[in-house]
């Protein structure tokens, strides 16, 4: 089953329970408002006016009776008056609209009716009594009449009352605690669904966060390892993700872009080897063809010599003119043929020491004393860095930079060459400036190509590949070569060697 | 321009709609007048000021308890000098600068006076202090929220007989209150075959040396003044001229005028009175506790505002319903008549209270009690 799936059906077992949970408690509580509405509307107002009226009957039957033997101060008289005028009336009349609201098959309606009934005849017989005792004609057999009444009615009211409000009461009192059982009842039903639903709930929000976790959260998981080993280089890998939800669907597709992603690698790497193959074949053909040549040439060289001292008095002038043009073109062809063979043979054999840049330097000055003094070159060195580097390359490269300042100088102006270092946080930055011809901006990249001249023979020496194995030995090195030049104003070649190159490492 | 008109038309419809809506309650009532009119200055001030302070205190109660649905009630005052001439005056006054729908007087000649004004311009009227046979025949729209006039006075008969006076001089001051007691006394005492000798008073009158040298010759044994502050001033000339016999008076001997023009005669006197005793303790002193804290003195007299503050209430608690019950078509002084009617148990300051079909209030019973001293004038009497 797909996440979404998954998801929205547990979501709506969830509202299914929310919703039945509303249902049970709605209608629960609906009952329960129901029963505390009748509780307090029916119930309890009745029970609170049958025990005012039973304390009422029995303070009026007390006050009567200290009435009759004597007492008739007039607070008791202001009380009787009270009781007959508005308290009893007020309980009566309270009791009658409780009555009406009964359904006619009650048989508390016929009791409180019998109240109601006695309770008239009750203030009936006090206000008589009252009115008796109140008179001052004929006090004592007013007296005599109150008291017939007192015991005769009042007294017999007083007590039928009593026992029906009691009767009343008992009956209400049960009612009163049947509604509050139920009540009771509903509440803890209502508190049971709560629970109940409040379990479910979470039981079923585990589930759902399970799930969730468990299909979403663990294909992620290895998704992302799986991408990370891919990063590393690992593109064999492949993951499995069991089900058939929009993860596994994600994981097969991540499978078939890392099958296709390695194939394209296999590919690059399979050309990369052909290149390779290419390159060292034709770096071998080169070996061997500047190698096989030199024999030769050397023949040629060595019988165009004999032929010109032999017979260079059989030959006129343009024939040992043309013998000198070969034997020229026959020393071009070796020089050339010597310095392809040494461009070829850099990075065979390779090993990586402390080279004090310094001491290289002043080889080359050494080494270069004749033509130095000849031009009339002066030098401004900075200290140099002792570095990680092939030592006989390296000087091959400042030997060709320092050479090229030299032999580039301008007509009349003696060359200038200031060879500076500049370290940088992972490598050496070098530098090397003349104040020679310069040349044009379109020139900066092609200069490092082999064979590639942009002077004349006749104007300056070369073959054309100086500058080549300055690129090869840098690159050799892991580093970058560049220039900055202009027209009649110098150039300056930068080169880079990194720091971090171990010692007696191959290249 | 078409753009920006059609949301304006839409947003003015809206607010019609919307006001026509909220106008289907314009018949809520926000605000009902009442007045009151009782004797602030010359005479019976007792009867006046602290029954206006009573009800002053329970619309502001009122007023700050009320909810959003319940109006707001204003309260307006008049003087009357406790001259039922001035009642007329008065009411029209209250009528026509505030449109007053309930009048409260304390004057039963003025309460009589104003029947028919009010029932013209269906006007409910209370009177908070006097409750008796006579304003129990008026009109339909007169209520009387107070002890029965009969019944407080008649405790002075009945005291007389116990007491065994055998002639009996009455002092009465000529309004229909002071009168009803004395009639009720009279009644009383001529069942027993007691003499009763009524002496009416004129209003103004404060020389009554003449009429108490009869009354001395012709041996009275007892003296009730029924009347206001001037018959102070008999109690003492009485007993200038030596007279020895009990004093009694009616509902208002509390007035310190009554003390001070008696110059302390009126010590031992007893007379019909209410005190929180008499009625619901604990509300009483809230009451009285609420009515100094707001006027910052006690009543001299307590059943006037006691009585006053029981009648406001009892009306307020109707009034706060109004807008549940009064039907559209239903008048207002039809409405509150009938819920007046049907109050059968109020639980007020001065106890329970009830009212009769013939709008007269029961529930308020006075007692007797003894004046003791100016500075602490009532003893209840216990036999």
């Amino acid at each position: 089953m797909k996440i979404s799936q998954k998801l929205i059906l547990a979501f709506s077992v969830l509202i299914l329970i929310l919703i039945v949970e509303i249902i049970l408690n709605q209608t629960i509580t609906n009952k329960a408002t129901r029963t505390y509405d009748t509780l307090q509307s029916k119930i309890n107002p009745v029970i609170n006016v049958l025990a005012n009226y039973e304390s009422i009957n029995k303070e009026l039957n007390l006050l009567i009776s200290n009435r009759i033997n004597g007492a008739d101060e007039v607070d008791t008289k202001n009380r009787i008056n009270g009781i007959i005028e508005v308290e009893l009336t007020y309980l009566k009349t309270e009791l009658f609209l409780f009555k009406e609201d009964l359904p006619q098959e009650d048989t508390s309606k016929s009791l409180i009716e019998k109240i109601i009934m006695n309770t008239d005849s009750l203030i009936s017989s006090s206000k008589s009594v009252n009115t008796l005792l109140n008179s001052s004609i004929n006090y004592q057999s007013n007296l005599k009449i109150a008291n017939d009444i007192w015991e005769n009615k009042i007294r017999v009211l007083y007590l039928t009352i009593n026992r029906e409000v009691g009767q009343l009461s008992l009956k209400y009192n049960r009612s009163s605690k049947r509604y509050n059982i139920e009540l009771s009842n509903s509440l803890n039903e209502i508190s049971k669904i709560i629970l109940i639903t409040g379990i479910l709930g979470i039981i079923l929000g585990l589930i759902i966060t399970f799930q969730v976790i468990h299909s979403v959260s663990e294909p992620i998981t290895k998704l992302k390892n799986a991408a990370f080993r891919i990063s590393q280089g690992e593109l064999n890998e492949q993951i499995h993700i069991k089900g058939k939800n929009e993860l596994a669907e994600l994981g097969n597709s991540f499978n078939d872009m890392s099958a296709a992603l390695k194939n394209s690698f296999d590919d690059q790497e399979t050309q990369i080897n052909q290149i390779k193959t290419i390159n060292k074949e034709l770096e071998q053909f080169v070996y061997v063809a500047s190698h096989d040549l030199q024999e030769p040439l050397r023949t040629m060289s060595s019988y165009i010599g004999l032929i010109v001292e032999l017979y260079k008095d059989k030959l006129d002038s343009d024939g040992i003119k043309y013998m000198n043009y070969v034997e020229d073109a026959s020393l071009r062809m070796k020089t050339l043929i010597k310095e392809l063979l040494d461009y070829s043979r850099i990075g065979k054999e390779l090993k990586i020491t402390k080279v004090d840049c310094n001491k290289v330097v002043n080889e080359i000055l050494m080494d270069f004393e004749l033509v130095i003094n000849e031009k009339n070159a002066s030098f401004q060195i900075d200290k140099l860095p002792i570095i990680n580097a092939c030592d006989i390359e390296l000087k091959q490269l400042f030997q060709n930079l320092i050479n090229n300042g030299i032999k580039f100088n301008k007509k009349d102006t003696p060359p200038q060459i200031d060879i500076k270092v500049k370290e940088e946080k992972k490598y050496w930055q070098f530098s090397v400036r003349d104040n020679g011809i310069g040349m044009e901006k379109k020139y900066f990249e092609r200069v490092f190509v082999i064979f590639q001249r942009l002077h004349n023979r006749k104007d300056y020496e070369g073959t054309g590949i100086g500058l080549a194995v300055c690129k090869k030995i840098v690159d050799l090195h892991n580093g970058e070569i560049w220039l900055e030049s202009e027209t009649n104003k110098g150039s300056t070649f930068y080169f880079t060697i990194f720091k971090k190159i171990k010692k007696h490492d191959e290249v | 321009m078409k753009k920006i008109k059609s949301p304006i038309v839409v947003c003015f419809i809206m607010l019609f709609f919307i006001i026509s809506f909220f106008s289907c309650e314009s018949n809520k009532i926000e605000e009902i007048n009442i007045g009151y009119i009782g004797p602030l200055s010359v005479r019976a001030t007792d009867l006046g000021i602290a029954p206006s302070n009573a009800m002053i205190l329970a619309v502001e109660q009122y007023n700050a308890n009320r909810t959003e649905n319940e109006p707001k009630v204003n309260l307006y005052i008049e003087d009357d000098k406790w001259d039922k001439e001035n009642a007329i005056p008065s009411y029209k006054k209250l009528r026509e600068e505030h449109n007053i729908e309930i009048l409260f007087i304390s004057n039963t000649d003025g309460t009589v006076a104003v029947q028919n004004e009010i029932l013209k311009d269906k006007v409910i009227l209370v009177n908070p202090l006097n409750n008796d046979k006579l304003l129990s025949s008026l009109n339909n729209n007169t209520f009387k929220i107070a002890k029965s006039t009969e019944e407080a006075n008649g405790l002075i008969g009945i005291r007389l007989i116990e007491l065994g006076h055998k002639k009996v001089a009455l002092f009465n001051y000529p309004n229909d209150f002071m009168t009803r007691g004395a009639n009720e006394v009279k009644r009383i005492l001529d069942e027993k075959n007691i003499k009763i000798e009524i002496i009416t008073i004129e209003k103004e009158n404060v020389n009554f040396t003449d009429q108490l040298k009869v009354l001395q010759k012709n041996n009275y044994d007892a003296y009730v003044f029924f009347g206001y502050e001037s018959l102070g001033f008999a109690m003492k000339q009485a007993r200038d001229l030596g007279i020895k016999a009990p004093f009694y008076g009616s509902t208002v001997l509390l007035n310190p005028d009554f003390y001070n023009n008696s110059e302390g005669a009126i010590v031992n006197s007893e007379f019909p009175f209410f005190t929180p005793a008499d009625g619901n303790y604990i509300l009483a002193n809230e009451f009285l506790i609420a009515y100094e804290t707001m006027f910052s003195k006690k009543p001299a007299s307590v059943w006037p505002p006691m009585q006053a503050y029981d009648a406001m209430n009892l009306v307020l608690s109707q009034l706060r319903t109004i807008n549940e019950s009064k039907k559209d078509n239903e008048s207002f002084d039809d409405w509150l008549r009938t819920k007046l009617y049907r109050v059968n148990h109020y639980q007020g300051v001065c106890g329970n209270i009830a009212i009769k079909e013939n709008g007269a209030s029961k529930g308020i019973y006075f007692s007797l009690y003894q004046y003791n001293s100016k500075e602490n004038p009532l003893i209840k009497i216990k036999r």
